[in-house]
């Protein structure tokens, strides 16, 4: 019954007191059309379900009801609502505790269970309360005819006072008693119901005002809520307390008369302190993740769609989150005014599973002067030379292994028939022949571009997408041979998660932020099924051969001294990158169970000063990986639940190892430094250079060996070949001759002395062996 | 012979020099702080300094887009009504600024065509499929979507029937409707 007192004019009064009149006579006329179908009574239909209410209110409204959102990390601690329509969690009759119905029935509707859709001695006790008072005291409004209000009238109509309102309301509530069940009929007004502060429906009323679930609620609570949706604003709990708490006592009342508490009862009732504990909204801990999500929903499920009650579980993992920004954020204190950059994002992507542990889009999300809420991993940025690995992937698909040689100097390439491009090593120098490990590993442009232009733009831009760079979308003509060093712009994301590709033995998994959804109903909708979707994407070996470059500690000493931050404690693989003008510093590593991203620099673009991804982003990335590896705890994450992670990467099955003459950059000579293992796979290309292929001769290991391993082979092009031998005459003054036929028999080989062989390189693991530890010693080969 | 020998020893120790000097100066030139930056590109991206404003893109989707803060886009553009986007509007990016405080005079205004590394759409196709992120679903949407501009677009079609043709479904805001 309403019970909203208020002066109300005397004109506008009879006016109302005419409409009820109306609405009594003509609702009695009414009452007797429609019968009740004798279906409905012989079987009754069960107490509806929550998957039941919400399938009656979408059938009745037309639209399904609106629901909070939820989003979860991986171990179930809520990061963030999505309520922006208002909260809701719809519940099933069951569910809704006995001292709620009670106290709703005995407030809104006594005989609710006995009338059939109007309550006309409600509404003759409504009419003669008015009269005598000439206030509007009560309405006889049933919690049929409230729902049919709520379910059927336009927002402007429910509070309309009209006769016909009136009418429409009762046709409607008599509808609803015909078809549906009392059940039904309250279970659908306890959660479409507005309680006042966002909360629609009694489950998000307990939680906004209690921080409680339902069943935890108690009758004083209970008795609370049940006064709050006649007049939610006025008895707004949080602005209004005292009016709250004297409604509560109404409320008592009513129970009291309606038989539902005895005199005692009602009265231990009143006395009873009722203590507000508003629900706070979890701090949004991952605010950069959260958004993400909530794109990749609304893509998905709309703008609408995405208030449907979703519960959604997600792969971040909040430690791991919390320790990637703790990091990010020391850093820049620490460095950020030598280097001047103000900003730091980290991303942290599982391989196998494709899900992302940690987004950290910037050190701190509410600061305006770094932009904090543009999401730098998501943001295409140039990679620099942290590009060059898929380059080399593309390369080592195509019959390039790490022993391949590359001239190292001087070249220049003609663009658009006019301008000139020659690319330079950061050094500025030129060194000579190399093999793709020592160009990789000390991450020399000349090499990188010249490798891009023997295998052609389109192979790089194909293996680029089949690791997980999306970006590249453009038509291929659109690319020039600045790729190579990347020229192009790649978010920190994607480039990551090529890397993680790369760490997963060249297994693409997708990106799967998500790990499951289900609906309000608590049926799976959508569940990551990594196993089923992932492919391979460069062969296994590829893989292997670019993690061994880039976990080849020794080979990238001469750019890289110790001590490093890319020296870890334990085997990881990682590439750095640095942009044009100092804008972008970038460190991307992995194991074979984690890859980790970093991006250092201006969010404006602004230029830093001197600063160099592996002495800025290296850092962070360096301290990320040694905070996981410290916490035992945190393994479980990773899929090593045991507390034990594994060393080193899987050497592919139908491979050999065989020993190469090595040299460091620029110090090539034709007797052997030393000897190291380069991986071949088993099927050798074993056929000797001919006459054709001019090089010079150096000392093979065993046979058979591929022909680089023995044959260092000049350009084919002949501007290029010139070039390599006046290199090659100018510093070894003719002492070396051309040989254009090998022999490669082990006791005729062309130099005297047999250089020693290195022992195996830091990352060789055997195969199938993942979980063993493998003791390693740190070798020394280069004098150090 | 003996000179012959003299004569070879001569050049051995000329190579060994040589082969020292080489050395040394490789490790006075290894400078360890300068490590790899790119080198210079033939064909950079071009600084973007305008943003033309597209149907459905609203600030926030902008300043995501070009990573430039909201705030900063109000303020820059001056825009007293930010609500208020036309799609064609021009939206400064980022202004060049001399050491005498002047402003540089900008250069033709280059509009950032696909900042999410989509492909333009042949002339007059305005259907766009993309895959949702969440499941791959194949979907299309019109001009007129809300999420529109913000899909890294990836299948162009002229027409709806193509599209459906294609297996891809219409997204609506309430979801797809999955026939």
């Amino acid at each position: 019954m309403m019970d909203i007192r208020f002066s109300l004019h005397p004109t506008l009064l009879r006016a109302f007191q005419r409409a009820l009149a109306i609405v009594l006579v003509l609702g009695l006329l009414l009452s007797i059309s429609p019968p009740r179908p004798t279906q409905a009574e012989s079987d009754p239909a069960p107490p509806p379900d929550a998957a039941r209410v919400i399938e009656l209110i979408t059938s009745l409204s037309g639209e399904e009801p609106f629901q909070t959102t939820r989003i979860y990390d991986r171990r179930g601690i809520l990061l963030a609502d999505i309520d922006d329509r208002g909260r809701r969690t719809i519940v099933g009759y069951n569910e809704i505790p006995d001292i709620v119905i009670q106290a709703t029935i005995a407030t809104e509707d006594r005989r609710f269970f006995q009338h059939q859709g109007i309550d006309y001695l409600a509404i003759v006790r409504a009419l003669w309360q008015n009269t005598q008072s000439e206030t509007i005291v009560s309405g006889g409004s049933t919690i049929t005819q409230q729902l049919a209000r709520i379910l059927f009238l336009s927002p402007s109509e429910r509070y309309e006072q009209s006769i016909q309102r009136k009418l429409k309301e009762v046709e409607l509530a008599q509808f609803l008693e015909t078809y549906y069940t009392k059940e039904e009929i309250l279970a659908m007004y306890l959660n479409m119901v507005y309680y006042g502060n966002q909360a629609y429906g009694i489950a998000a009323a307990a939680e906004v005002y209690f921080n409680k679930s339902l069943s935890e609620l108690t009758l004083a609570e209970a008795a609370l809520l049940a006064g709050l949706p006649q007049a939610p604003a006025m008895y707004d709990p949080f602005r209004y307390p005292e009016r709250a708490l004297e409604r509560q006592r109404t409320v008592i009342s009513l129970m009291q008369e309606a038989g539902f508490l005895t005199s005692s009862e009602a009265d231990a009732l009143r006395a009873q302190p009722v203590l507000f504990h508003p629900y706070q909204r979890p701090r949004n801990r991952a605010p950069h993740f959260v958004n993400y999500i909530r794109d990749i929903l609304i893509e998905r499920f709309g703008t609408e769609g995405i208030h449907r009650g979703y519960q959604v579980h997600t792969s971040l993992d909040l430690r791991y989150q919390a320790l990637a920004e703790r990091i990010a954020r020391a850093q820049v204190k620490r460095k950020g005014k030598k280097y001047r950059f103000s900003n730091a994002a980290v991303v942290i992507i599982q391989p196998q599973s494709g899900g992302i542990l940690a987004m950290v889009g910037s050190i701190d999300f509410n600061d305006k002067k770094i932009a904090g809420q543009v999401n730098m991993t998501t943001v295409p940025r140039q990679p620099g030379s942290a590009i060059k690995p898929i380059v080399y992937a593309a390369a080592f698909e195509r019959g390039w292994s790490p022993a391949s040689i590359i001239w190292d100097l001087p070249v220049y390439y003609t663009l658009d028939g006019r301008r000139r491009y020659a690319p330079r090593n950061i050094t500025g120098r030129f060194y000579g022949p190399l093999r793709l490990r020592m160009a990789l590993a000390n991450s020399l442009n000349v090499p990188a571009v010249k490798l891009l232009q023997a295998i052609g733009i389109p192979a790089v831009l194909e293996t680029a997408e089949k690791l997980g760079i999306k970006a590249w979308r453009q038509p291929q003509d659109q690319y020039g041979l600045s790729l190579a060093v990347g020229g192009y712009e790649v978010p920190l994301l994607e480039l990551t998660h090529a890397f993680a590709t790369i760490a997963n033995q060249g297994v693409y998994t997708p990106l799967y932020p998500i790990t499951e959804i289900r609906d309000g109903a608590g049926r799976v909708v959508f569940q990551a099924k990594p196993r089923e979707t992932q492919r391979q994407a460069i062969s296994p070996l590829a893989a292997y051969q670019l993690t061994s470059i880039l976990s080849d500690a020794r080979a990238r000493r001469m750019m890289f001294p110790r001590p490093s931050p890319l020296d870890t404690s334990q085997i990881t693989a990682v590439k750095t990158g640095t942009t044009d003008g100092w804008r972008d510093n970038l460190t991307v590593g992995f194991t074979s169970y984690l890859a980790v991203g970093v991006w250092i620099g201006n969010t404006n673009n602004k230029p830093m000063r001197n600063a160099v991804g592996v002495y800025t982003a290296g850092p962070i990335w360096h301290d990320v990986m040694e905070a996981i590896w410290a916490d035992e705890s945190l393994y479980d994450a990773l899929g090593y639940a045991d507390g034990v992670l594994p060393q080193g990467f899987i050497l592919p099955p139908d491979t050999v190892t065989i020993p190469v003459c090595d040299w460091l950059p620029g110090k090539f000579t034709p007797r052997c430094p030393r000897m190291v293992e380069e991986v071949y796979p088993a099927s050798l290309p074993t056929s000797l250079p001919t006459g054709r292929d001019r090089g010079y001769c150096l000392p093979a290991g065993a046979a058979p060996s591929p022909p680089e391993a023995y044959f260092l082979p000049l350009p084919k092009d002949t501007r290029s070949a010139a070039a390599a031998r006046n290199w090659v005459r100018k510093r070894f003054l003719r002492a070396v001759q051309h040989l254009n036929d090998c022999d490669t028999t082990p006791n005729k080989r062309p130099l005297v002395k047999q250089p020693k062989l290195l022992p195996p390189r830091q990352w060789v693991l055997s195969a199938e062996k993942m979980k063993t530890s493998v003791h390693l010693q740190a070798s020394n080969q280069y004098g150090e | 012979m003996k000179s012959a020998f003299r004569f070879l020893s001569f050049l051995c120790a000329i190579w060994f020099l040589a082969a020292c000097a080489n050395n040394i100066f490789q490790i006075t030139q290894s400078a360890p702080g300068e490590i790899d930056q790119a080198a210079s590109t033939p064909t950079p991206t071009p600084t973007p300094y305008y943003y033309i404003v597209k149907p459905g893109d609203t600030l926030w989707t902008i300043s995501q887009k070009v990573g430039v803060d909201i705030e900063v886009l109000i303020q820059v553009n001056e825009l007293s009504n930010p609500d208020v986007i036309q799609p064609g509007d021009r939206l400064l990016i980022s202004k060049k600024v001399t050491i005498s405080g002047k402003p540089l005079p900008t250069p033709t205004p280059t509009p950032i065509p696909c900042m999410q590394g989509c492909i333009q759409p042949p002339e007059g196709c305005v259907v766009k499929g993309f895959r949702a992120r969440l499941d791959g679903m194949k979907l299309y949407v019109l001009p007129e979507d809300a999420i529109y501009p913000v899909q890294r677009g990836e299948t162009w079609f002229c027409r709806e029937e193509d599209a459906i043709a294609a297996g891809f479904v219409r997204w609506t805001p309430s979801g797809p409707k999955i026939p």
